[in-house]
């Protein structure tokens, strides 16, 4: 008979990997809703934003790059599940005496191309976020989070808005005009201010983290291959 | 014999790598998704087979089987935990949307009803629900282990369509004033045959997918190269989980 011990998980990756999904399914039902902001309207998943890339620069300064990357590769796949299912619910043949499906068209009917398009930004800005987070942990010994998680988190807010950019702005066959510059010269000082509250506020939860679940993980070898963490452990 | 060892596989060496299952991660990650694509699809109804049927029971038994893998092959201690954060992220994803849905639009644009029609949870219908899903994972999760322990980890299968269903009913009894009162049924009546379809379907669902994730969580016992088994539940809903004390082994027979 061989015993071990319950803990052979850490003890807050679930309810990361859990929180990770959530924030991204956010994305594709929420994206048909705007928000009035005192200097224009824009899509309502601009607000996840911040809270995902912050998600994503705890994970990686406490459990590391490659459990931030399992973590992720998993929410992808996932998302494109929930697409799947969506679709298939969405196209179920309505109840006569039921009077919502155009409302469920109009909330959920983009919701495939909506996650082809946030996955395709979201990989490429999340692991560049990831991956430069780790990296400047491993030369700066660890120092200096505050600093190197506002440059990361930023960069990689930066990459997904303008990968997002038409969802954001562009609603009901608006077209790009002056205002979209406008709005998206707003929405970088929107997110510079949130993040800099964010980044600041993660640090204790950074601190918390370690001290629970014991770790500081340094990424001393990193491989870019983004199959390779997927795929096997090395 | 544990089955990884028949396979020819060594047990796992948690020294290696002590701290992470390889599938757990995207097991969890499945197992909410799943559950918000419950919740977006709860209030509309649809119709199957000549049967009227809510979209949202649909992905229901798809949940409760990973449940079940879950339960079977990382312990009722990781599952309890794993079920207690989904209802959790779920009660925050309602809190998000519902904050998001009440920010000010343009004036011009009218279309906030439909996000009303898909979002319409009272916080009564939330809470019920929450006590009777939490009511039916409890009387699910206690056959599923108690008659693991008593046939010694064998007939997954049997267990998870029996556990399933018996915990189905149990929901579904409880959920029916639910569907009167709050909806989507409009009558007593209809809310009658909504079960009693809810039910059918599920009974159907278990058994077409009783080999599939017996083979799924055969497969998860060789890869992850454990098969936990508590002999030492505490499996009242009111207490905390000790977890350490917990007794998780490999039993001889799967």
């Amino acid at each position: 008979m061989n015993h071990m011990s319950f803990n052979s998980q850490y003890k807050y990756i679930p309810f990361l990997g859990m929180f990770y999904i959530s924030l991204a399914l956010c994305f594709p039902i929420l994206v048909n809703k705007p928000i009035l902001l005192p200097f224009g309207v824009l899509s309502a998943p601009v607000l996840i934003v911040p809270f995902w890339f912050i998600t994503t620069t705890i994970i990686t300064e406490v459990y590391g790059f490659k459990i931030n990357m399992k973590l992720f590769w998993s929410t992808i796949v996932c998302l494109y599940i929930a697409a799947f299912i969506v679709h298939f619910l969405l196209n179920l043949t309505p109840s006569p005496s039921w009077k919502s499906q155009n409302g469920y068209e109009y909330v959920l009917g983009n919701f495939t191309n909506v996650t082809i398009l946030t996955s395709i930004a979201l990989i490429v800005s999340t692991r560049a976020n990831s991956y430069l987070l780790a990296r400047w942990k491993v030369l700066l010994q660890g120092r200096y989070f505050w600093l190197r998680g506002l440059i990361t988190t930023l960069l990689g807010e930066f990459i997904l808005t303008v990968v997002l950019f038409p969802t954001h702005v562009l609603f009901e066959n608006q077209t790009f005009s002056k205002e979209a510059g406008f709005l998206f010269a707003w929405l970088i000082v929107l997110q510079i201010a949130s993040t800099i509250i964010l980044v600041s506020l993660s640090t204790f939860i950074i601190k918390l983290l370690k001290k629970i679940d014991n770790i500081d993980v340094y990424d001393k070898e990193i491989d870019f291959n983004p199959l390779h963490n997927f795929i096997y452990e090395k | 014999m544990p089955l990884f060892q028949r396979h020819g596989l060594a047990p796992r060496d948690f020294s290696v790598n002590p701290f992470q299952y390889k599938f757990l991660t995207f097991l969890v990650v499945l197992n909410v998704t799943v559950a918000i694509c419950h919740l977006l699809f709860t209030n509309k109804l649809t119709i199957i087979s000549s049967s009227i049927i809510s979209a949202g029971s649909i992905p229901i038994p798809f949940w409760t089987i990973l449940d079940d893998i879950i339960a079977e092959v990382y312990g009722f201690a990781i599952s309890l935990r794993i079920y207690c954060s989904t209802m959790l992220m779920l009660f925050f994803l309602s809190v998000i949307i519902f904050i998001i849905i009440k920010i000010p639009t343009p004036i011009s644009w009218n279309r906030i009803n439909f996000y009303n029609q898909i979002f319409k949870f009272p916080v009564f219908q939330i809470g019920y629900a929450l006590i009777i899903s939490v009511i039916a994972y409890r009387i699910n999760a206690y056959l599923l282990i108690k008659w693991k322990i008593l046939l010694k980890g064998k007939y997954f299968w049997l267990r998870s369509i029996n556990s399933s269903l018996i915990s189905d009913i149990v929901f579904l009894s409880l959920i029916l004033p639910m569907w009167t009162i709050a909806g989507p049924a409009t009558s007593v009546k209809e809310a009658i045959h909504l079960t009693a379809v809810s039910l059918v379907f599920r009974i159907i669902f278990y058994v077409i997918f009783a080999v599939p994730s017996n083979f799924i969580v055969n497969i998860l016992k060789v890869v992850e190269k454990i098969s936990a088994c508590a002999t030492q539940v505490n499996f009242n809903p009111f207490k905390k989980q000790n977890i350490e004390e917990t007794k998780i082994y490999e039993p001889h027979v799967i």
